[in-house]
């Protein structure tokens, strides 16, 4: 947490605290439909 | 040639003058070209690696979902703070995405206003340019009018000197009326075009410092748009945070309403355990303490009256205001004194019981010896036994009273 990593130990999967940067416009928005269906796993009952 | 041979030598394994220029040049943009290429070579490594590290995030986030579709959390509180990492990988996008259509936009609205901004230094260079011409044009037309100019004016200067000579001396004036007559006239061509040239070069400085403070302001303006840009993100982030925060108190508020957490399950059923025993203890120790001081008052009350008034026994079962379990108790309690009083009353009518408490408070008494006596005082077996029985009885009763008084 105090390196602003956010880690899925479970998946053995981690997030740099910067990312995102220098991402282009299309690669942001790949990202965020990535991101949409693992929300969409996370809200299933 | 004898004494060129050892200048040959001499010179043999030195370049010619011919072959030294290309490779002396080329030696020295050996470390430019070196540096140049290093530089390059970084720049490409940057961006390679931006680009790696680009496509691993998106590799990482296919990653993810390919595994939590394969491995779901069953878990209640990891699935919990599964939802809350996502969360904070959403915001992340999130604030990157906003930041990015920030700058973009800027970027946008800053190149069209560079692009305005080109535009008009280059219109204004074209015409600098152009009267920068038109200067060396005039410049060109001024020296050849001086040059026209300055040859009249000897030539002229020789044909006065002439018709000054040929007119009587009274006219000699030095300056003919022709000549005045002319320069009243009209300017030279010369100043003519000096006038103009210096309106131009005028113009020229006119518009090289307009040049100028336009690329000042459009510098200034830049500086303002950058401000302004790092300005509208910082503001946009911190709407996304409160955002974000209202967000989250609002789900906590809806989640605490439709669905309470486990620890808030368990928080709740402690604390209703906890209410209902203190609750039960209290009705309990208020009860108990009750009933034993009804109880005690009662018995204690009733029982002395009892014992002490003949007709308190009537007026005892006469009294409707004691339920029926009280006067049960009391009664029983009656009964026991009572019977305690016969016990002494027989006790102190037995001999055998008499005479052995009056030899225990002699001394110590043999049992054997004074039931032998006893036999021999001609007491039937049956008076004997219960003599031993309430002899056995006095003294447990000695020894607890005993007991009790040095517990005291």
């Amino acid at each position: 947490m105090e390196d602003g990593k956010i880690r899925f130990e479970k998946y053995g999967i981690e997030f740099d605290e910067n990312e995102f940067e220098n991402m282009s416009k299309e690669d942001l928005k790949e990202c965020d439909e990535i991101l949409k269906k693992i929300e969409q796993l996370v809200e299933k009952k | 040639m004898d004494e060129k041979e050892p200048i040959d030598v001499e010179f043999e394994d030195v370049p010619t003058g011919g072959e030294k220029g290309p490779e002396g040049e080329a030696r020295q943009e050996e470390p430019a070209m070196q540096e140049l290429e290093e530089e390059q070579q970084e720049e490409r490594d940057y961006f390679a690696k931006q680009e790696e590290k680009i496509n691993g995030t998106k590799e990482k986030l296919q990653a993810l979902l390919a595994k939590m579709q394969e491995q779901p959390e069953k878990d209640t509180i990891r699935k919990k703070l599964l939802r809350a990492r996502i969360d904070r990988l959403r915001s992340k996008l999130n604030r990157r995405m906003t930041k990015f259509d920030i700058e973009y936009l800027a970027d946008l609205e800053e190149n069209a206003d560079y692009d305005n901004f080109r535009d008009e230094c280059d219109e204004i260079r074209d015409r600098i340019e152009a009267l920068e011409d038109l200067e060396e044009k005039l410049e060109i037309r001024l020296e050849t009018y001086i040059r026209i100019e300055s040859y009249r004016s000897t030539n002229n200067s020789k044909l006065d000197s002439k018709i000054q000579k040929m007119a009587p001396k009274s006219q000699r004036t030095g300056q003919t009326a022709q000549r005045t007559v002319r320069n009243a006239a009209r300017k030279s061509k010369a100043a003519q075009v000096r006038e103009q040239l210096e309106d131009v070069r005028a113009e020229i400085e006119g518009l090289e410092a307009e040049l100028k403070e336009k690329i000042v302001d459009y510098q200034e303006y830049k500086k303002d748009m950058k401000t302004q840009t790092k300005a509208d993100v910082r503001k946009a982030m911190e709407n996304i945070k409160a955002t974000e925060a209202e967000m989250k108190r609002q789900r906590k508020e809806e989640l605490a309403v439709t669905k309470p957490s486990l620890w808030a399950k368990i928080r709740g059923g402690i604390k209703s355990r906890i209410e209902k025993i203190s609750a039960w203890n209290e009705r309990r120790k208020s009860e108990k303490a009750q009933r034993a001081d009804q109880k005690d008052r009662m018995v204690s009350d009733e029982a002395n009256e009892v014992l002490s008034q003949k007709t308190a026994r009537q007026r005892f079962l006469e009294d409707n205001e004691i339920d029926h379990v009280t006067r049960e108790n009391i009664a029983k309690t009656v009964i026991k004194v009572q019977e305690e009083q016969r016990k002494a009353a027989e006790r102190q009518a037995n001999p055998i019981l008499q005479e052995y408490i009056s030899r225990s408070s002699q001394g110590q008494v043999d049992e054997m010896q004074f039931i032998e006596e006893m036999k021999a005082k001609s007491y039937t077996v049956e008076q004997l036994r219960e003599g031993m029985k309430l002899i056995d009885q006095y003294r447990s009763e000695q020894k607890k009273t005993k007991e009790e008084q040095e517990q005291k």
